[in-house]
């Protein structure tokens, strides 16, 4: 059932986020514009490279705008930066026919009598690329993007109808899910019952380990190195026997004990795990003093626990 | 180990070498992490390096570090090395508008004002969910793993510090060999199975990735199908449809070279999943705070009750909630004068609207990192900041000045929230006292903040950088500029950002805790992460089938923290080496 759930919530997810991220058709046609302006754009910058490679490798003279070969890299200045005086909002109209104009000089110039005719050849597709180039960057220039709201309000016209059904799929996969898994903490059966944790068994018998360790520790008027190993070594066994398994259950716990409950116990026994962290880590530092006391917080901090959990016992 | 004297002289953890060495490890990496932000466009955590150094100096040098107190020397050297990711991707923006644009004035008290103030809400917001996120989710933040595992590092058993070792030189290895191009970096094998560009598959080589999911196992599955459902599902019906401009929509004559290229990242990854995957994260954390307000405000309670305790006369490992209280309300006026001052045609309405909801949404966007980092080890901090900075224009009544400096604010609190939660996370591992790491973040935060912005401001008066200057770009800020003129055109994708929360509120209600999270991080990233780190999730659920939740523990961890460290570090290193004979290459010429 927890599998039906996941599949219904894949696809109600799946719906929502190909049609949450549909364009609107201004959007669509904004995108077009801008693709198309770039895409020519480009081929005309890649037919001028070429022409200015092939003038380069000619030896002419600097010209038609072709970066000079012999200039060192030129870091631009804030000043030549700074914007031109604002001028009035061009249309498309005028942008296309100063452009064309700008291309016509270029097409009847001095250049246009090339040294070779392969030269010549580059100019002219370099033109040609030019002039395909003008109307759609012009446009592209002038394009405003669909303002934010209207964004919203197109889309939900176009695409909301399936991303509803999306949703109350995503909606209905989870309720499904939050069924299934609740099903399943109470078919895994009681704590104490073959396979199941039993976190009270757990928590009371590391509670006591640790109580053992820390009379163990005071019992030490003067450690030994082979008793820092020792007592490290024991802290490591608790922490991967007896912390992780309780860890790793938390889920099951938090449905079984509820979100309050959970916290009432989990919070002591992760300062007691906190405790005892610090209590290996003052072995380590050969800090017997930090140590025992580290040791003894963290005995009290899991009596916490185990009243706090005696007390859900009593509750259920 | 010593032998048998115990110490008789308190156990080292908040000490002045802790203190002086962190504070200046800390302005040391900001200064140079600042730099490489503008040269690369990105930053590093100081974590893993802090933990390393920290442990040679205190410990080796000095011969009296302890673990604990090596660890306050790592919170420390990080929360002030948080300011350089936050300043370098915000604050060039500002001075690359003003290129163009007379009216943007580029104040330096603003932004003090505004770093700082953000730097504190980050902290102190973040504090109260330490046991949600620590205690009761145990989210792994894996960096955080790896840097306990460093600071451990003196107690570990010896095969332990093998495996360390062993997954530090692999990852290191494999580092350099890519960084040199010996071998690729990512592996198109969708390509290689003749799949069209907008079905991607794809590996990284980044065993810090890999380590990642291998820390994170079964948990990042949501991660992994959040990546197959934008990249696998999404993406080939949104061409399909014909929601992907063609080349016949384009009027070109044929498909041009770049087309693939432009129709996967330039569409369907910049203009659908991404601002989708930003929606979802935004309603995934919606959900998680509704979710988890009654553990919230117990956590808030158990504050005030730990308060009363040390009142008394006992001890407390958490903050008093009055520092919080007086935190949050001293933030929030100094936002407020950071937004006034920022620009003239700033009202005080528009300011204390600006300093609220700037608050709020640090709050929100601080706990999305903070889950994100602590399921996968990424922060989608430069997502969270792209909604504040788009929030505080419209806001601003369109002030790019007023929203970039606000953006700062943001972009600082929120990497002080995934960070503090990384040295919490490690604290928490080593036994430290929480309210002391929390303290320590509290008083050194803000250091490295005049460091950043002094950095920049420096940069900016004598090489220039962004357009003035190819050699320092400026790739973020230079983007964030881009937002910015975007924005005044009116280019903001509500549509996405709204079906995205919506989906995110919905995923909320499935009973795996932080899916929506995942789900909108996968989306928001490029699918090459995403794989890579589903390699190392299946291996560690194969591993744990396998060998058992023990070896996993004292096999796997140290081996994928190695990885983590290595990679990290690795990269340090060589981005430093690049710098250094750059640098000495032009001064001999």
């Amino acid at each position: 059932m927890k599998g039906l759930g996941i599949a219904i919530l894949a696809l109600g997810v799946g719906i929502c986020a190909a049609f949450g991220a549909r364009q609107t058709p201004e959007m669509f046609e904004y995108t077009v514009i801008g693709g198309r302006a770039m895409f020519l754009g480009g081929a005309e910058t890649a037919a001028k490279d070429a022409y200015c490679e092939a003038r380069a490798q000619a030896k002419l003279a600097v010209a038609d705008g072709c970066p000079d070969p012999e200039a060192k890299h030129h870091t631009a200045d804030k000043d030549e930066a700074a914007p031109a005086e604002p001028k009035a909002e061009p249309t498309l109209e005028s942008l296309v026919a100063r452009r064309r104009a700008e291309l016509a000089t270029l097409r009847d110039g001095s250049e246009a009598r090339q040294a070779t005719t392969e030269l010549a050849a580059l100019r002219t597709a370099w033109l040609d690329a030019k002039e395909a180039a003008i109307e759609p960057t012009a446009q592209a220039e002038l394009a405003k993007p669909q303002a934010p709201g209207e964004r919203l309000s197109g889309w939900m016209s176009q695409s909301g109808g399936w991303f509803l059904l999306g949703l109350l799929l995503v909606v209905a996969g989870a309720v499904v899910g939050r069924v299934a898994v609740r099903k399943e903490i109470e078919a895994a059966g009681a704590p104490g019952d073959a396979g199941v944790l039993d976190p009270s068994q757990i928590l009371g018998s590391l509670l006591e380990e640790i109580r053992a360790l820390h009379q163990d520790m005071l019992g030490k008027a003067t450690p030994t190195s082979d008793d820092f190993d020792r007592f490290k070594d024991a802290i490591d066994v608790l922490l991967i026997d007896k912390v992780q398994p309780l860890v790793e259950a938390r889920a099951s716990l938090q449905h079984r004990w509820g979100l309050a409950g959970f916290a009432a116990v989990f919070s002591p026994f992760s300062a007691g795990e906190r405790r005892l962290n610090r209590a290996w880590s003052a072995l380590v530092d050969s800090h017997w003093p930090e140590a025992c006391a580290s040791a003894e917080r963290a005995v009290q901090d899991l009596q916490t626990a185990n009243a706090e959990l005696a007390d859900l016992g009593k509750a259920a | 180990m010593a032998d048998s004297t115990p110490a008789q002289k308190p156990y080292r953890e908040l000490t002045p070498e802790a203190f002086i060495f962190g504070i200046g490890l800390g302005m040391l990496m900001t200064a140079a992490f600042v730099y490489i932000s503008l040269k690369l466009g990105f930053s590093m955590p100081g974590s893993t390096v802090a933990a390393i150094l920290g442990f040679a100096v205190l410990r080796g040098v000095l011969r009296k570090g302890t673990i604990v107190e090596n660890n306050i020397n790592q919170t420390i050297a990080s929360a002030v090395n948080n300011a350089s990711a936050g300043v370098a991707f915000t604050l060039p923006a500002l001075f690359i508008l003003s290129l163009n644009d007379p009216s943007v004035r580029i104040e330096f008290i603003p932004a003090l004002l505004a770093a700082i103030g953000g730097s504190f809400l980050g902290i102190i917001f973040i504090i109260p969910l330490r046991k949600q996120m620590i205690e009761f989710d145990r989210l792994k933040f894996p960096t955080g793993i790896a840097v306990a595992a460093i600071l451990k590092a003196p107690g570990a058993a010896a095969r332990q510090a093998k495996l360390l070792a062993g997954g530090f030189g692999v990852a290191a290895a494999f580092h350099v060999l890519t960084a040199l191009h010996v071998i690729p970096e990512e592996y198109p094998m969708g390509v290689w199975l003749g799949l069209p560009a907008h079905i991607p598959i794809a590996v990284g080589i980044s065993f810090a990735i890999v380590g990642a999911g291998l820390l994170a196992g079964k948990g990042g599955l949501p991660f992994v199908f959040g990546g197959m459902l934008a990249w696998w599902v999404v993406s080939p019906i949104a061409v399909g449809q014909g929601w992907v401009p063609s080349p016949e929509d384009m009027r070109l004559a044929g498909e041009p070279e770049g087309y693939g290229a432009w129709s996967t990242m330039g569409v369907v990854f910049s203009q659908m999943l991404r601002p989708l995957g930003i929606g979802i994260l935004i309603g995934g954390a919606l959900s998680g705070v509704i979710a988890s307000f009654p553990a919230i405000k117990a956590a808030v309670g158990s504050l005030s009750k730990a308060a009363a305790m040390a009142k008394a006369g006992g001890s407390s490992d958490e903050l008093s909630p009055k520092v919080l209280y007086t935190g949050i309300g001293g933030s929030v006026v100094v936002l407020f004068l950071a937004a006034m001052l920022s620009a003239d045609e700033i009202s005080v309405g528009q300011s204390l609207l600006i300093a609220v909801v700037g608050t709020v949404w640090l709050a929100l966007a601080g706990l999305v990192v903070a889950q994100a980092t602590g399921m996968t080890d990424i922060s989608p901090i430069s997502g969270m900041s792209l909604i504040g900075v788009t929030l505080m224009f419209f806001l601003s009544g369109g002030s790019a000045v007023a929203s970039i400096v606000l953006g700062i604010a943001v972009s600082i609190g929120i990497g002080q929230c995934a960070d503090m939660m990384i040295d919490l996370k490690a604290g928490h591992l080593v036994g430290a006292l929480p309210r002391r790491q929390q303290l320590a973040q509290l008083a050194v935060g803000w250091v490295g903040v005049p460091v950043a912005i002094g950095v920049v401001y420096l940069l900016w008066n004598t090489e220039g950088f962004g357009p003035l200057n190819p050699n320092l770009s400026a790739p973020q800020g230079t983007a964030l500029a881009a937002v910015i003129g975007g924005l005044q055109q009116g280019a903001a994708p509500l549509d996405k950002y709204v079906a995205g929360a919506v989906v995110g509120l919905g995923l909320g209600i499935f009973p795996i805790s932080g899916a929506a999270v995942l789900v909108g991080l996968a989306m928001y990233l490029p699918f090459y992460i995403t794989l890579t780190y589903g390699v190392g999730c299946f291996a560690a659920m194969g591993l744990q089938r396998v060998k058992g939740s023990r070896w996993i523990g004292s096999t796997l961890v140290p081996v994928a923290a190695g990885f983590i460290i290595g990679e990290a570090l690795t990269n340090l290193f060589m981005v430093l080496g690049k710098l250094a004979v750059g640098y000495l290459t032009v001064g001999g010429a």
